[in-house]
């Protein structure tokens, strides 16, 4: 196999996957309160940062991941009940605003405590040792990714059909009044959904760590590259998370290799643009979607 | 105008014994939107347990905002609205998720089911897992449906999901807003029915607003005909001259 | 014919509505605060003082204009970063040129901005909230690449100086003198408009767009010139932004930019023009004070933090106080004022449209929202 092209297929697996995760947290939380969170970002850097610090101390790595990925799910529940909770019922833009400012507030927060510098992981969990797979030289990095991600899709998937929990969350994402009349405990479910999203995203910024080292800004600005991938996909649907992040981690890597990292963004948030204007629901988001 | 209070309180339900604690009662309700709005005014009526009170009245006289009214949504949603209800004397709290848990359950107009959620999912939400336990609402067309989606339900199923839900509730005062909107005859008067056959098996009170006058006089007790947000004739079914009072204030053709 | 209808109309509910004639009392207060701070910068003459008034100008300028668009009109644009830049490397790279006297390249570089406006303004008939917030912050990445293109290997682009009056025009009391009497040149412009047709046009857009086009309201027209002013404004403050720094270096134009312009807007206040002179205030103020602090502390330890976590608690600060505006006070710091000044003034002054902002805030949700959907 030419090796641009294994390089091509295993970055889009790697990036895709970490788009998917940012993504499918994104879709728990705007199908469940309606909110276009700019914040998946604050959750991530907080996954990266305690997923390190614990990693660097010693324990284990998948540990040390989910438990990052379970203290962000608790600060988004937190987020929910004290800022968004309260916002409900003003217009989406308001709210959307308010996830900007409280994005922000958190990264700057993080940073006061633990500095901007980059974040280190001292010792190496995931390999590149060349694993050889139906044609493609894989990497334990490249499998550790899309396995999570298809983990952690397949738990939402099935707990949002299987479980009652996940019965009520569809509940509350299509009538929230109603659902909180037939005594479906509407604020607990949304913050439940927030939490959930959080942990996505916290296991995509503590995993991106184990293999990168990039500043809590960095891995900040990855939140608002899962964007063109939601608008591709549609921003409330789950296998639209997949696809897209899948598509945009695709053509960022193409890019990578045809023009140079300094037109990634350029390219990706141009794509976004054209799904904008041309089919704002994206592939797979709903008829409602359209009338954001 | 007749007097609402003499005639309703002397009024015997039809096969219960009479009760000197209504089960439901409305003082003056009054609901006035921002900006002055009136949606009605001044309205009031009891039910007791085992009957059914029709709201009749021409579109837009304000028979929804009374119903929301009591139901307690009106007041989250910065509507002014005044009037004392009661629940077997004790008075009903001012939120839609309080008055629910009192027991009294409204069925709305729009927005009744969860579109992408099946029927056996919304009954499950609700406790039941076999239509058998929302006797005597087990129609056939949700069990033929069981796994369809309810977004894809044609009206009148619609409406016997949202009424099963709520059946599944066990509430004691049922209040019904606007059943027969969009659904054919026929359908609305096998709901009905069915709403009769709950109140008369188990006691309990029911409320329903309707533009259908003639399918709910066929169900109902004691009636209630608003005109401009106030009530301008109440009393028994019995009293009611139907043809009368539907050519004067309903606008029913003489037939 | 149409627009005495809608005065008709706005008379008859103006006097509840923040939408009709804004009593002076009202909308002097962030200029008059801007003013005495002004005069007592000027004529105290430290250098560092007159520097930052000089930013704290441009800054006005650039919020005046994106209040126009997100305040007034209700269009989610988050765009302002990428017409600051517009401005000030148009200007630069024309006043390197030698038929471009002074002050074209302002005039230039305003139409230039404008015309891009009206560019994304074309977008925005398309699309509306949400999804043009989601454009414009396309928009924003796009153009700091195009920016980056455009500063080449040396990242920056250089200022050439022009003379005014015979002096240079760099920072300096010349400076602030000519960066005031454009602000306030543009808020007389702005604020005509806003008491006239065109602002009742835009609030109306504003609050209901297909309920606008009803009264007659030629939403689209209306709509494209509120793009086109409001990137003109923005593009001026980005030119006298390239005059201040004498080079335009193209990192400065980031999305942390435009979130900054966004918390001048709806911290100092997004309804009213006042309320963006205070918001540019306030928000200039924090670096500033951070700034000094440092400068001027004893303790080492402090200067030693404050220089490393000097920009990130600033930032904190920023997403503090639009998180607690968003929260509490939708109105901003105008409306707190407002709402201090009317307890303590008497009722003299209180019309029913001059109250307490809060009637609009606490009344149903639909009247909550800033920007319609």
């Amino acid at each position: 196999m030419n090796a641009d092209l294994n390089t091509l297929i295993v970055g889009t697996l790697v990036d895709g996957s970490t788009l998917a995760l940012i993504s499918v947290g994104f879709v728990v939380i705007f199908r469940t309160t309606k909110v276009v969170s700019f914040a998946q970002g604050v959750f991530m850097v907080v996954g990266a940062l305690i997923s390190a610090e614990l990693v660097n101390r010693g324990l284990n790595a998948y540990i040390s991941l989910v438990a990052a990925a379970l203290a962000a799910g608790v600060l988004g529940a937190l987020l929910f009940r004290l800022v968004f909770l309260r916002l409900l019922g003003i217009s989406p833009f308001a709210t959307a605003i308010a996830t900007i400012s409280v994005g922000i507030l958190g990264l700057a927060v993080c940073e006061l405590i633990r500095g901007s510098g980059t974040i280190v992981v001292g010792r190496q969990v995931l390999s590149f040792h060349s694993i050889p797979v139906a044609g493609l030289k894989l990497n334990q990095v490249v499998i550790f990714s899309v396995v999570l991600a298809g983990v952690v899709y397949c738990i939402i998937g099935a707990t949002m059909r299987w479980t009652r929990v996940g019965l009520y969350m569809r509940a509350v994402a299509d009538r929230p009044v109603l659902a909180g009349y037939v005594r479906i405990p509407t604020a607990a479910i949304s913050a439940l959904a927030w939490g959930a999203g959080a942990f996505a995203a916290a296991l995509s910024g503590g995993s991106f760590v184990l293999v990168n080292q990039p500043t809590p800004d960095t891995v900040f600005g990855l939140g608002l590259v899962a964007f063109p991938a939601l608008l591709l996909g549609g921003l409330d649907s789950v296998l639209g998370a997949l696809v897209g992040s899948l598509a945009i981690a695709a053509l960022q890597n193409a890019t990578l290799l045809a023009l140079g990292g300094s037109w990634q963004d350029v390219v990706s948030y141009g794509a976004l643009l054209v799904v904008l204007l041309v089919r704002p629901q994206g592939l797979f988001g709903s008829a409602e979607v359209s009338r954001l | 105008m007749s007097d609402s209070s003499t005639s309703l309180h002397n009024a015997e339900p039809v096969g219960q014994p009479f009760t000197s604690v209504p089960r439901l009662s409305v003082e003056g309700m009054s609901v006035t939107y921002r900006g002055g709005a009136v949606g009605c005014s001044e309205v009031s009526f009891a039910v007791s347990p085992g009957s059914v009170l029709a709201v009749l009245g021409r579109n837009g006289v304000g028979k929804t905002s009374l119903l929301r009214g009591i139901a307690g949504f009106q007041s989250t949603e910065g509507v002014d609205v005044r009037g004392a209800v009661s629940l077997d004397g004790a008075p009903l709290p001012k939120n839609p998720v309080s008055v629910n848990r009192a027991g009294v359950a409204f069925v709305p107009e729009r927005e009744k089911i969860f579109p992408s959620l099946t029927v056996a999912e919304h009954l499950k939400i609700t406790g039941v897992t076999e239509l058998a336990d929302i006797e005597p609402l087990r129609f056939p067309a949700l069990q033929d449906r069981w796994s369809a989606r309810a977004g894809l339900l044609s009206g009148g199923e619609r409406q016997m999901l949202a009424l099963a839900m709520t059946w599944a509730q066990r509430p004691s005062v049922l209040l019904v807003d606007e059943l027969s909107l969009g659904l054919a005859p026929i359908v609305v008067k096998q709901l009905l029915r069915s709403i009769r056959e709950i109140v008369e098996g188990y006691g309990v009170s029911a409320v329903v607003v309707e533009q259908d006058a003639v399918a709910a006089l066929s169900v109902a007790d004691q009636v209630v005909i608003l005109d401009h947000g106030e009530v301008v004739w109440s009393g028994d079914r019995s009293e009611t001259n139907a043809a009368e009072v539907g050519a004067r204030y309903l606008g029913l053709g003489a037939e | 014919m149409r627009e005495k209808r809608l005065n008709a109309e706005a008379g008859e509910r103006g006097t509840r509505r923040w939408t009709s004639a804004v009593p002076i009392s009202r909308v002097a207060l962030g200029p008059a605060l801007l003013c005495l701070l002004a005069i007592g910068v000027l004529l105290g003459g430290d250098r560092v003082y007159v520097f930052e008034l000089g930013l704290v100008g441009i800054f006005a300028i650039a919020a005046v204009g994106q209040q126009w668009i997100l305040g007034r009109c209700g269009q989610a644009s988050i765009g302002a970063a990428a017409f600051l830049g517009i401005g000030a490397f148009a200007t630069a790279s024309l006043s390197n040129r030698s038929w471009c006297v002074f002050p074209l390249p302002i005039v230039l570089a305003g139409a230039i901005g404008g015309a891009s406006g009206l560019l994304v303004g074309l977008t925005a008939v398309r699309l509306r909230g949400l999804y043009l917030l989601l454009s414009t912050l396309a928009l924003q990445f796009i153009a700091l690449f195009i920016f980056q293109r455009y500063a080449g290997s040396a990242g920056v682009v250089f200022v050439n100086v022009p003379t005014l009056f015979g002096q240079p025009l760099q920072p300096g009391v010349l400076f602030d003198v000519v960066v005031l009497l454009l602000l306030a040149v543009i808020i007389g412009l702005i604020y005509n408009a806003y008491r006239s047709a065109p602002g009742r046009a835009w609030s109306a857009i504003r609050e209901n767009e297909s309920a606008a086009r009803v009264v007659g309201v030629n939403v689209v027209a209306w709509k494209l010139f509120a793009f086109a002013g409001s990137s003109a404004v923005t593009a001026i403050a980005g030119a006298m932004y390239a005059y201040l720094f004498q080079s335009v270096p193209y990192q400065a134009f980031s999305l942390q930019l435009a979130i900054s312009m966004l918390v001048m807007v709806y911290v100092g206040g997004q309804r009213s023009l006042s309320g963006a002179v205070l918001g540019a205030g306030v928000v200039s103020l924090i670096p500033f004070i951070l700034d000094r602090t440092q400068a001027q502390a004893t303790n080492p330890t402090l200067i030693s933090w404050l220089s490393t976590n000097g920009p990130t608690l600033n930032t904190a600060l920023y997403g503090l106080a639009l998180t607690l505006v968003l929260l509490f006070e939708r109105g901003g710091l105008a409306a707190l004022l407002a709402r201090g000044r009317d307890r303590l003034l008497p009722s003299k002054h209180r019309g029913a449209g001059n109250g307490s902002p809060s009637v609009e805030l606490d009344a149903s949700p639909a009247h909550l929202s800033e920007i319609p959907t």
